[in-house]
């Protein structure tokens, strides 16, 4: 989580955006978890599963990077330190590509 | 009580087979729960002992546990 | 993507996933038998993941039992209409034993294959056993369904501490398969089958009958004897249910136990786990436990001694309930406090099926466990 912020926060400026998903079933799960690890982009809940379904979400949690034109370019399954580096570089090769 | 048992693991298959929702990911949430858990917590299995020591029956959760001169 | 976006934006976090490492704890365990024996353990364990891909466990404890436990049987007491009366002697010598245990598990993931291998030792004055187990666990269907299958070795030495020409091996073989399935996203059940091959000795060093016959002036003095192997199956079924309405969770285990001694049991245990808030849970449970006398079970050693005879009652027809009641307090932190209570009455008249041994000797005894954990 701190990882997906500090990304979101450099690379805002330029066009990149983080949307997290929340999937807990109690709300006061949900509200524990932020004070502990607030964070500072937006965030959604999807209490009747939609996003899971319409993004096929096989493992939880599952990242999703999507190109300036709406395309999903890259999945991840499960977030360790090495995908976190991973992230990182495509987001900054997505960023250089041309606005439409 | 061949048959009986094979009666009761075919019971319990059938039961399983029907049961079966395929859980999504996503819907893990309630799953996730401690309550939930089926594996034994060190505490827990040390209460096994405590009731293995006095009746004749034992195990079923796990092998290679070793033995006890319970006496 | 685009229609993503115009859902409303509620400010609520998301779940990272537990990135959770590890965990290690200290409990007491507690247990004492009106007028006979206590035991207090004192129990150490840790689970740790190391990288991706691999994952330990290891636990120790130190056993620490005084007080007596029952030596004799003898049916010298005779009922007002002559019937046999039997009694449990505890013949003065009492014990002071402790046992020391430890074992370690360590795990390699495979993607959906996870392999463990177990080594556990255990150290006592009249007892050491050294087992080892391998574990090979499959998730299928995104752990839908989880199959898990395993071996285990025991090889175990049994001395005496009143007979110092005894030691003598005990091997033990165990094979186990289980299924864990996914029920709903409130329900699941897991089902493990394992059965055992046990070669070597059994006897309880401690244990005699002394019966007298009325037309015999010399009572009959026997030694507990049993057979030299034992092959038994045990085969466990568990539910859990979660009712998000009520924030509880049923939890029932089912347990059936057959070996080649004649001793057929059975234990089953309901528990509600109840959560009060987001920190405290209190979990009632009632366990009740039956099981019919191995064929050789007898509290009255015969004129003409058998190959086998034991007047043990732990190996006799019983049934038997215990009561417990557990305490949960979950800190944000992730430090976990959990203390249990418990009540353990075995009596004949509890057997299923009312024809509980008649030599049995009411067993009542209280139990309890105070632990503390922390997860980082």
């Amino acid at each position: 989580m701190p990882a997906l912020d500090a990304l979101y926060r450099r690379h805002h400026d330029a066009g990149f955006t983080v949307i997290g998903v929340n999937k807990d079933v109690a709300l006061a799960d949900a509200r524990r978890f932020l004070a502990r690890t607030p964070v500072s982009f937006p965030l959604v809940s999807d209490g009747n599963d939609a996003l899971a379904r319409a993004f096929d979400v096989q493992a939880m949690p599952s990242g999703y990077l999507v190109d300036r034109a709406g395309i999903v370019r890259f999945v991840h399954r499960g977030f360790t330190d090495a995908s976190a580096a991973e992230l990182a570089a495509r987001v900054t090769t997505l960023l250089r590509e041309p606005r439409r | 009580m061949r048959p009986r048992a094979a009666g009761w693991v075919a019971l319990v298959a059938a039961l399983v087979a029907a049961g079966c929702a395929h859980v999504p990911a996503y819907q893990r949430g309630y799953l996730a729960r401690p309550a939930m858990a089926v594996e034994d917590s060190p505490s827990e299995r040390a209460f096994d002992k405590t009731f293995s020591a006095k009746e004749a029956a034992s195990g079923g959760t796990s092998v290679g546990g070793g033995g006890c001169g319970c006496n | 993507m685009k229609a993503a976006l115009a859902l409303p934006i509620l400010a609520l976090p998301t779940r990272a996933g537990a990135a959770e490492t590890g965990e290690v704890g200290f409990s007491t365990l507690g247990y004492k038998e009106r007028g006979l024996i206590k035991v207090t353990e004192p129990l150490l364990w840790l689970r740790a993941k190391l990288g991706e891909d691999w994952e330990v466990a290891a636990s120790g404890a130190v056993d620490v039992v005084t007080g007596a436990s029952p030596e004799l049987i003898t049916n010298r007491d005779r009922a007002s209409n002559g019937e046999a009366r039997f009694a449990q002697t505890v013949t003065g010598a009492s014990i002071n034993d402790r046992r020391t245990t430890a074992d370690a598990k360590v795990t390699r993931h495979f993607g959906d294959f996870a392999l463990s291998v177990t080594r556990a030792v255990s150290n006592e004055e009249d007892y050491r056993s050294r087992a080892f187990g391998v574990e090979a666990r499959l998730d299928l269907d995104q752990r839908n369904t989880t199959l898990t299958a395993g071996f285990g070795r025991s090889a175990d030495r049994v001395r005496s501490s009143v007979d110092a020409t005894l030691d003598a091996p005990r091997d033990t073989k165990e094979y186990l398969l289980g299924v864990t399935q996914l029920l709903s996203p409130l329900a699941l059940v897991q089902s493990t089958v394992s059965v055992a091959r046990g070669r070597g000795w059994y006897n309880d060093p401690y244990k005699l009958t002394l019966s007298f016959y009325p037309d015999d002036p010399i009572p009959v003095l026997a030694p507990d004897q049993r057979p030299d192997h034992r092959n038994s199956m045990a085969w466990l079924t568990r539910y859990r249910r979660h009712f998000p309405g009520a924030g509880g969770t049923l939890q029932v285990d089912y347990r059936y136990y057959r070996d080649d001694w004649g001793i057929r049991a059975h234990a089953l245990e309901g528990a509600w786990e109840q959560a009060l808030g987001e920190r405290w849970s209190i979990r009632p449970a009632l366990r009740y436990y039956t099981q019919q006398a191995a064929d050789f079970y007898s509290p009255l050693a015969p004129e003409m001694q058998p190959a086998v005879q034991s007047s043990d009652q732990r190996l006799a027809s019983f049934g038997g309930l215990s009561p417990s009641l557990r305490v949960t307090l979950r800190l944000e932190s992730g430090f976990v406090v959990e203390g249990t209570a418990g009540y353990l009455h075995n009596a004949a008249a509890l057997h299923a099926g009312g024809s509980g041994s008649p030599a049995f000797e009411t067993l009542r005894a209280i139990y309890g466990l105070l632990s503390v954990s922390r997860a980082f």
